[in-house]
């Protein structure tokens, strides 16, 4: 039996931990939020409509969600299914058909629902991508 | 700790260049190369004494060696109905022992989405690997942070992702505790919100394979007999 050094390195596991440990409170302090689906379709169809549409630009619409406590909430712009419609239509379909402008429109009724406190869910009224 | 593994990557550094020159050499043998150059190259490795540690190529080393392990790869994930197409990195820095092979690894992982959005991701986590010939299977666990850019907007999406893998590499050179070997690797993620819980986002799976070669160095280690006894 010998003595244990009182100086002894830390084991590698321990050092492990240690990693594994920061690692996770730094995940923590970044807040990620997760991937939502939404979320990501429509950041997808919003590269498509800055490629397609003249002038368009993607900062002027809103692809996350934002729970709002007692309000209504934001939502992403465009549904799962209206941005694989907007990524399967050609350019030329997507400006003939408006597609560009009624997105924009929507924004603004997303928009005015959130700074409107309404309760209600926002209504997005008729697809944008046909 | 920190020394060792200093001094290993040092020592990787030196041994690299003649690991890369002897490569060229097994490829290059039955070509008609420059007469001299190929000559001398020849005479270097056949006057190299035998090698200290006769472990280095053992599958299974009775001794453990530290073991350094760098990857580079190409692969494709699937996250929902969008498909990722990315680069990877890996280093791994642990032991070959004689019940495998056990190591820290870091990892990162750089792509693009089939609509266009960078996604990148860093993990770190265990890795294991198991000798059947010249295949070497294994599992490695993750955990790391994933984030995909927004174009609208600065801000990203971002997950802790939690994962696992299986490795499934074929040797292709083998010599003197240097190996090179063919990789390929199933993943599985989940994406996780993390803090911000209250959001509400569901989880989600990255799932995908990725093929690349892997480059793997195990350290000689010094004979059994004792230098104070041999003074």
């Amino acid at each position: 039996m010998s003595p244990r050094s009182s100086s002894a390195r830390p084991r590698p596991p321990a050092l492990a931990a240690l990693a594994v440990t920061a690692l996770f409170v730094s995940i923590m302090l970044m807040g990620a939020r997760g991937v939502g689906e939404r979320e990501l379709d429509c950041e997808q169809a919003a590269l498509r409509l800055e490629e397609c549409c003249p002038d368009f630009d993607p900062t002027m619409i809103g692809c996350s969600y934002e729970w709002s406590c007692g309000g209504s909430d934001r939502v992403p712009v465009v549904t799962s299914s209206e941005s694989d419609c907007i990524r399967e239509s050609s350019c030329e379909d997507l400006v003939e058909a408006g597609v560009c402008e009624r997105v924009l429109e929507r924004q603004a009724a997303i928009d005015d629902a959130y700074a409107e406190w309404e309760t209600e869910t926002v209504d997005l009224g008729e697809a944008v991508c046909p | 700790m920190t020394s060792r593994t200093f001094a290993a990557a040092v020592a990787l550094a030196g041994v690299m260049a003649p690991t890369l020159a002897l490569a060229d050499e097994v490829v290059a043998a039955d070509a008609d190369a420059d007469a001299d150059d190929g000559a001398a190259d020849a005479q270097i490795w056949e006057d190299e004494p035998a090698p200290l540690d006769p472990e280095l190529d053992e599958a299974y080393p009775q001794r453990s060696h530290f073991a350094f392990r760098a990857q580079a790869s190409g692969g494709v994930r699937a996250l929902y109905d969008t498909v990722v197409g990315a680069a990877e990195l890996e280093a791994s820095f642990g032991a070959d022992t004689k019940r495998g092979s056990f190591s820290g690894a870091l990892r990162f992982l750089a792509g693009r989405t089939d609509g266009g959005l960078g996604v990148q991701q860093f993990t770190v986590g265990p890795s294991f690997a198991w000798n059947v010939g010249p295949v070497t299977i294994g599992p490695k666990v993750r955990i790391g942070y994933l984030w995909i850019d927004r174009v609208t907007s600065d801000d990203v999406m971002d997950a802790m992702s939690l994962g696992v893998a299986a490795a499934f590499d074929l040797e292709l050179y083998k010599n003197e505790g240097v190996t090179v070997a063919l990789t390929s690797e199933l993943v599985a993620d989940a994406l996780l919100p993390f803090f911000e819980v209250f959001d509400e986002q569901p989880a989600a799976g990255l799932y995908g394979a990725s093929l690349g070669l892997q480059f793997r160095l195990r350290a000689p280690k010094a004979p059994r007999a004792s230098h104070a006894a041999s003074r």
